[in-house]
């Protein structure tokens, strides 16, 4: 079932696949922003100290979030954080966590057990 | 939407497309995509990128069953949204080889992909080559569980930005939006991205 198609014939699955993450995590986590590149990276793992509102709220994004309401983005509001900053912090968590569950995917692949 | 930006902040070509867009089709341009079309350069010209290539673009999967595999992802976070997007999509895109009301009818190579899929994504349970092992006896190609976890993947983060920024479906969007989405693979106009 596998369709042909003529584009990057030379590119295995895996090389294409691998050259479109990095381009994402490029953007995500070290592209130009409001907030700063080492504030999405702590975002998407919660390992790096966090300070509060956005340990808290990014925690969620990663955890639990289907529990995010209005009162989350109003309360990052009157902490002084744009809405640019909120976007970007939010994209961090959200990709972050789901590289971390594709990269445990991918070692299974690799394991030969 | 939660955050105004998302709603109108999209650059001149973007807005340009969103009203030429929904002026065509007489539904508002779904939320997912003016999320998309929102500052490109951050996420969205490189997880729109991702969207083609995971969801139409050359794969082991068929279109129908790699929708089936971003419902299920939407399944697992009981986000109405998304469901039924992409059980309208699967309508669309699906020739019989898969059924929304029952997995077991799909070919066991996809089944046995899709139970593995469904575990990496539930994280407390870690994942290793057994779980594999299945999908390996039916000779399902690595390439395969590649694409496969890729759609996870896109699905994985889009499904909790639905829920952040609270996506909603309004009237119209379903039906039109969801078969733009499938005529156009997944793909916007490269001057919307810039």
């Amino acid at each position: 079932m596998r369709n042909k198609d003529p584009r990057n014939k030379e590119e295995s699955t895996a090389a294409r696949y691998s050259r479109l993450i990095a381009e994402l995590r490029a953007g995500v986590f070290e592209g130009s922003g409001q907030t700063a590149p080492a504030l999405r990276r702590a975002a998407a793992t919660g390992e790096a100290a966090l300070a509060d509102p956005w340990s808290s709220y990014t925690a969620k994004i990663r955890d639990e979030p289907w529990d995010v309401t209005d009162s989350d983005i109003e309360h990052l509001k009157a902490a002084g954080h744009s809405e640019d900053e909120i976007f970007e912090m939010t994209v961090a968590a959200a990709v972050g966590v789901s590289l971390e569950a594709l990269d445990a995917g991918l070692r299974a692949l690799r394991d030969d057990a | 939407m939660r955050l105004a930006n998302l709603e109108t902040g999209q650059r001149k070509p973007a807005r340009f497309f969103m009203l030429m867009a929904s002026k065509s089709s007489g539904a508002e341009m779904a939320d997912v995509v003016k999320m998309i079309l929102y500052r490109p350069e951050f996420f969205g010209r490189a997880v729109s990128e991702l969207f083609a290539e995971a969801m139409r673009g050359p794969s082991f999967w068929t279109p129908g069953e790699r929708e089936y595999i971003a419902l299920t992802i939407a399944r697992l976070f009981k986000i109405p949204y998304c469901i039924d997007i992409h059980t309208e999509m699967i309508g669309i895109a699906a020739d019989g080889e898969v059924d929304v009301a029952d997995a077991d009818t799909a070919r066991p190579e996809f089944r046995a992909v899709l139970s593995f899929v469904e575990k990496v994504m539930r994280s407390a349970e870690p994942v290793s080559g057994d779980d594999l092992r299945e999908a390996r006896e039916l000779g399902v190609p690595d390439d395969a569980v590649v694409e496969a976890l890729h759609v996870a993947f896109v699905w994985n983060a889009v499904d909790r930005l639905a829920f952040a920024f609270d996506f909603k479906l309004l009237e119209g969007q379903l039906t039109k939006g969801t078969r733009a989405l499938h005529q156009f693979g997944y793909r916007f106009p490269a001057f919307t991205l810039r």
